[in-house]
C-alpha cells in the first residue's frame, strides 16, 4: 500500500489501456508515453503489456504525473522504479536516479520534483496498482471519470492498493535501463508519421509546410488532444457540393463521421494541427493530414508546453519495422543490467 | 455516392479504415454494421476490434499477426460474404425515451449563449424557419416521429450518432459557430442531419431542441440495462423520443433519482435492410408530421 501525501499537478493511475470499447465511443486511455511506463514496469518485474492490446494484455498499472511533484510514502517495503521525465526525485532527502529501480522502505516518503525536461514522469511498483479494472484496463480516464482510482486523478490522503509480491526486493531493487537506451527529451522533438487519408485535400505547400515547421505545443494540450501553433494550412479550392451539404462550407470538414484512431493528426480550419491521443474516442470530424506511428506517441507525451516538435514522413512497412523493433527491445533481457 | 468497391486506407500502422461511401445514407451504415457483426462472428486472425463510423469503419488489428495488405484481403473476402445489402439484418434494442422539447434548461442555456458569446435565435424557431416547417411545435411533432438509428458512438464517450429512419423526419440544420462552453446533460440535439443525447454536460456546437432525464452514461453503474457497463447504447440500437410535459420530465428524474427508473427497452426485434426498405418504398416524402 501507498498513501499519497501529494497528488502533484495530475498524476493518473495508467497502464496500456482498453481495448474492444471503441466501438461505443471508449477510447483506449493508457500511458501517453508507453514506452516509459513499460520500461518501468520491466524495472520492477512486472509485465509491461503492450501497445496492441491484443489478448487483454494492459500490463501491470503505474502512475503516470503530468510534469511531476507527486509525494507517496510506503506503508510496506515495495520495489519502485521511475521513468520518463526526470523529476529529481528523492526518498527521505537522498536522490533517487531515474530509469532505476530501488527500494522504498515501510515510512520512507518518495518526493518527485519538478521535470526540467519531458512532460511526464512514470512511477511503477512490484506487483502493480491495484484498481478495479473496467473494460479489462486500470488506465484513467478522467473527464469520463471512470477507470483508476475512482476515474480521477490522485489526492491527498488516497491510499493505493499494491497487488502481491511474485519476487523478493533483494533481487528486483538495483536494476538499471542500459544508459544508451535512455531517451532524451530535447526538442525539437521528432515525430515520424503516416501519410493521412486526406492529405490530398491540403495544397502541395501545406503539406510541405506540415513536415517543415518546428511546431509549437499549444500549452493547453492534454491526453485527448495536442494543438500545435504554427503556419496556417490551406486546402485546395473545388470543394464537391456534397461535402458542402453533408459536413459544412468550412474545408476542413470532411464527410460525416471519419474514423479517427489515435495518433490522427486533424487540422480544423487548417489551424493549429491537432494530434489525436489516448483520451480521445475514436470519430473525429476534419481533414486528416497524417498519422503518428505507433512508436512515437511515447515522444508526443514528452513535449512540454512551446517546445518545438517536427514531424517526419516514413513508408507504412517503416513504421511497422520500427513497432516490431520497438517490441523485440522490451522483450530483450538484456536491456536491463 | 456509394462506392461500387469499399475505400481501404492505412490509418497509421495498426489501422485500416474502411470507407463504403461519401453521403449520409443509411445503407452505407447498415454495410459497416453488418461488416462489424461479420468480423466479430469469423473471429479473424489479428483483428483487435472495429469501430463503425457513419459511412466508414476502423478497424484496429495486430500488424505482427497479419500484414496490412492480407487484413485487407481477409475484410474484402468477409465483406462478399455479406452479400447484397438487402440480406443484411442486425440486431436492434429499441429505447423509448421520455423527452422535454422546448424545455426551460436547453432554453436557458442557448440565453446563456446569447449573453456571453453572440446573440442567437432561439434553436428550435431557427431550425423550425430553416426546415419550412410552421413553427416549433410542428418541429416537435416531426423530430419525435421517427425511431432514430445510432449509426455510431463517439465524440465523447457514449455519445449516439443518431438519424431518423423515417425520411419524413429528416431535418438539416447547421451547428453553432462558434461552440457553446456548456450543454445541460439529457440534451437531444442536431447538427447537419443527425441528431444526438449528450451523455454529460459538455461544450458542444449541435442545435438544442429538448432534453431526456433518462442517463445514457453512468459510472455508477445503478441500473441493470447497461448490462454491467457505463455506456447504455451498442451501434444498431434504436431511440424513439417520447414527448413529456416538465411535469412527466420531472417525475422520471424522480424515479431516477431512486433508481426505480424503468427502461422503456423493446428487445425481440431484428432490423431487416429488406424490410425497411420496402417501408420507406411505400412513403411519400414530401410529407410532414
Amino acid at each position: 500500500m501507498l498513501e499519497v501525501i501529494d497528488g502533484g499537478l495530475r498524476t493518473t493511475v495508467q497502464d496500456m489501456g482498453r481495448r474492444g470499447g471503441q466501438a461505443l465511443g471508449i477510447p483506449p486511455s493508457g500511458a501517453q508515453d508507453g514506452f516509459a511506463l513499460r520500461i518501468a514496469n520491466v524495472l520492477v518485474g512486472n509485465p509491461p503489456g503492450g501497445p496492441l492490446v491484443v489478448r487483454d494484455d494492459p500490463g501491470a498499472a503505474g502512475l503516470e504525473m503530468t510534469l511531476g511533484r507527486l509525494k507517496l510514502r510506503a506503508l510496506e517495503d515495495h520495489v519502485l522504479a521511475l521513468t520518463g521525465a526526470d523529476t529529481g526525485a528523492t526518498v527521505d532527502g537522498e536522490a533517487v536516479p531515474c530509469w532505476s529501480s530501488f527500494v522504498l522502505r515501510e515510512g520512507q516518503t518518495l518526493a518527485c520534483g519538478l521535470a526540467q525536461s519531458g512532460a511526464r514522469a512514470y512511477l511503477a511498483v512490484h506487483g502493480g496498482i491495484d484498481v478495479p479494472l473496467y473494460r479489462g484496463s486500470r488506465a484513467t480516464h478522467v473527464s469520463g471519470g471512470f477507470g483508476g482510482l475512482e476515474g480521477r486523478p490522485l489526492a491527498k490522503d488516497d491510499r493505493l492498493p499494491v497487488g502481491a509480491p511474485t519476487a523478493s526486493v533483494a533481487d528486483l531493487a538495483g536494476r538499471r535501463l542500459r544508459p544508451d537506451l535512455v531517451p532524451a527529451y530535447a526538442p525539437p522533438m521528432r515525430v515520424r508519421t503516416v501519410a493521412g487519408p486526406e492529405e490530398h485535400h491540403f495544397t502541395a505547400d501545406s503539406v510541405e509546410a506540415f513536415y517543415a515547421t518546428a511546431w509549437k505545443l499549444n500549452p493547453k494540450a492534454d491526453r485527448t488532444g495536442m494543438r500545435f501553433i504554427g503556419p496556417e494550412l490551406s486546402f485546395k479550392p473545388g470543394r464537391p457540393h456534397y461535402l458542402i451539404e453533408d459536413a459544412g462550407a468550412d474545408p476542413s470538414n470532411i464527410v460525416i463521421d471519419p474514423g479517427a484512431p489515435v495518433g490522427t493528426v486533424q487540422v480544423p480550419s487548417g489551424v493549429e494541427p491537432i494530434v489525436l491521443c489516448v483520451d480521445s474516442p475514436s470519430i473525429g470530424g476534419y481533414a486528416r493530414i497524417a498519422i503518428v506511428i505507433t512508436t512515437d506517441m511515447a515522444r508526443v507525451g514528452q513535449v512540454r508546453p512551446f517546445e518545438e516538435t517536427r514531424f517526419v514522413r516514413i513508408s507504412h512497412e517503416d513504421a511497422v519495422v520500427a513497432l516490431t523493433a520497438q517490441e523485440a527491445l522490451i522483450a530483450d533481457p538484456d536491456i536491463i543490467i | 455516392m456509394i462506392y461500387d468497391e469499399p475505400k481501404f486506407l492505412p490509418g497509421g500502422d495498426r489501422y485500416v479504415l474502411i470507407e463504403f461511401g461519401n453521403e449520409m445514407n443509411l445503407e452505407l451504415n447498415f454495410v459497416a454494421q453488418g461488416l462489424a457483426a461479420r468480423i466479430v462472428a469469423d473471429k479473424t486472425k489479428g483483428i483487435v476490434e472495429t469501430a463503425p463510423c457513419f459511412a466508414s469503419m476502423l478497424v484496429h488489428y495486430e500488424p505482427r499477426e497479419i500484414s496490412y495488405d492480407d487484413v485487407v484481403k481477409e475484410l474484402k473476402a468477409l465483406i462478399a460474404s455479406l452479400g447484397s445489402t438487402d440480406d443484411i439484418e442486425l440486431d436492434s434494442r429499441l429505447f423509448l425515451f421520455e423527452t422535454m422539447y422546448l424545455d426551460p434548461w436547453t432554453r436557458d442555456c442557448i440565453e446563456d449563449y446569447s449573453e456571453k458569446i453572440t446573440p442567437k435565435e432561439y434553436d428550435p424557431d431557427m431550425v423550425a424557419r430553416l426546415n419550412g416547417l410552421a413553427d416549433r411545435d410542428q418541429l416537435v411533432r416531426v423530430h419525435s416521429s421517427s425511431e432514430y438509428w445510432v449509426a455510431s458512438l463517439g465524440f465523447w464517450p457514449g455519445l449516439p450518432f443518431l438519424q431518423p429512419l423515417d425520411p419524413r423526419a429528416m431535418i438539416t440544420v447547421p451547428k453553432y459557430n462558434p461552440p457553446r462552453t456548456w450543454t445541460p446533460q439529457g440534451t437531444v440535439g442536431m447538427g447537419g442531419s443527425a441528431s444526438a443525447i449528450y451523455p454529460v454536460n459538455t461544450p458542444g456546437g449541435y442545435q438544442l431542441l429538448g432534453r431526456t432525464p433518462v442517463p445514457i452514461w453512468d459510472t455508477e453503474k445503478r441500473f441493470d440495462v447497461f448490462g454491467g457497463d457505463i455506456v447504455l447504447f451498442q451501434p444498431g440500437d434504436r431511440i424513439k423520443f417520447v414527448p413529456v410535459t416538465q411535469e412527466g420530465y420531472e417525475q422520471a428524474e424522480a424515479r431516477i433519482e431512486e433508481g426505480t427508473y424503468l427502461y422503456n427497452v423493446v428487445e425481440y426485434q431484428r432490423f431487416s435492410v429488406h424490410n425497411y426498405r420496402h417501408w420507406v418504398g411505400k412513403l411519400d416524402q414530401d410529407q410532414r408530421f
